[in-house]
């Protein structure tokens, strides 16, 4: 009995329509993640007295359509899910680290000065602030670019753990919707 | 039974939430350093589980903000404060980088997206600017972050970058939120990278398997 009054393929054309109507960019790119296909085993059976055993070949093949939504809505998750979480885990490793000082900073390894360089008091257990670059070292300064000025860096900052929590949730109620293994 | 206005409104409350399109929005300039940042949190695990504190310096001094690289680059770069870490085990001086270019054992450059060097050698690189060697380089990790299946060819020139890295490397491994078939065959040979395949924070026993591995490397080479 079917379960969905919606097809496999219909799912995945409405998904893909209601990405591309809110970012275009993401649906060209998830729409890419869906057309990479997956690699299968294909068996020829023996064909007579040319062959007298089955042969096995690899073959990369189009996804079938409610293949295809699991991969698109796993393709979202990374973004939606695991980016924030990445964020996350690194934060935290980061936290624990201390801040080295400027009076130990560099080149206080010489020889008979192996001490422990100096670190800033009471930076260790504590929020760092990290960022990312985004206008690299060899970009050119942006009023001799074609495009538009963008910021310098971009600050890494926490997602509420509830945020996260929720959009698990939608995933995993997605993930039923796009579920047809019984029909 | 699931109807499609059900479809409809459970696709518009995925992408409508913040950690929708505008968290992709937010992330799509800074995916791929965003995981190499993860990593590289997960080389200062592995350090502070072997019972040292990994301090956190710049380039030109206290790394206030820290500040990854956007782009590959030079060790003495000093056009940004770029942070890097320093940690020391049983008198020996190391360093964890991100994007920094070393010199292969056949005059090459390439950037190792995640590193572990000697410290002495990264000093002096910096003191006289110049690309580190090879010998200087303990670890080394390709980082990569895909919404879909790996692309085979990153495997490929990882294993022709690390040829070319000389010996005195301890550990290598190519690492992922994602993973290929074929990838994991193709890395299984003795020598060639590991495979950190599916390392996210979901699959913390992956993280572990990193960590673990990265401890047991140092332990083994400073005799701790």
């Amino acid at each position: 009995m079917a379960t969905h009054d919606y097809s496999p393929q219909e799912a995945l054309e409405v998904l893909m329509r209601k990405l591309a109507d809110r970012n275009p960019e993401l649906a060209e790119h998830i729409r890419a993640v869906v057309n990479q296909g997956r690699d299968i085993q294909e068996i020829e059976p023996p064909s007579g007295e040319r062959r007298k055993k089955s042969r096995v070949y690899r073959k990369t093949v189009a996804y079938p359509y409610d293949e295809a939504l699991q991969v698109a809505l796993h393709g979202l998750a990374t973004y939606f899910i695991e980016q924030p979480l990445f964020i996350e885990s690194c934060l935290d490793n980061m936290n624990k680290a201390a801040v080295g000082s400027l009076r130990g900073f560099r080149y206080l390894r010489s020889p008979g000065n192996k001490a422990a360089a100096g670190i800033i008091a009471g930076t260790e257990m504590t929020e760092k602030e990290v960022q990312i670059e985004l206008r690299t070292e060899t970009e050119l300064p942006t009023e001799i670019q074609l495009s538009s000025a963008v910021h310098d860096t971009q600050v890494l900052r926490r997602t509420p753990v509830l945020q996260i929590n929720e959009q698990r949730e939608n995933v995993a109620k997605l993930k039923v919707l796009f579920d047809f293994g019984d029909q | 039974m699931a109807t499609l206005s059900q479809l409809e409104a459970a696709i518009d409350t995925l992408l409508e939430h913040p950690l929708g399109l505008a968290q992709y929005q937010l992330v799509r300039r800074v995916e791929e350093k965003a995981y190499e940042a993860y990593v590289f949190g997960l080389c200062l695990r592995a350090i502070r589980e072997l019972g040292v504190t990994p301090i956190l310096r710049g380039i030109t001094g206290p790394p206030v903000p820290f500040i990854f690289r956007g782009a590959p680059g030079q060790i003495h770069s000093s056009s940004r404060n770029y942070g890097y870490a320093e940690f020391s085990l049983n008198g020996q001086g190391f360093e964890v980088h991100v994007g920094v270019e070393f010199r292969g054992s056949s005059g090459m450059t390439h950037e190792l997206d995640v590193c572990i060097m000697r410290g002495d050698d990264a000093d002096d690189c910096r003191q006289q600017p110049d690309d580190p060697p090879s010998a200087s380089l303990v670890a080394g990790w390709e980082c990569k972050f895909y919404a879909g299946n790996l692309d085979k060819g990153l495997g490929r020139s990882f294993v022709g970058l690390i040829d070319d890295m000389g010996t005195n490397l301890r550990v290598s491994g190519f690492c992922s939120n994602s993973s290929h078939v074929q990838l994991k065959d193709y890395f299984k040979p003795q020598g060639r990278p590991d495979r950190h395949f599916h390392m996210t924070p979901l699959e913390p026993s992956n993280e572990d398997i990193f960590v673990n591995q990265l401890k047991g490397a140092i332990k083994k080479l400073t005799g701790a």
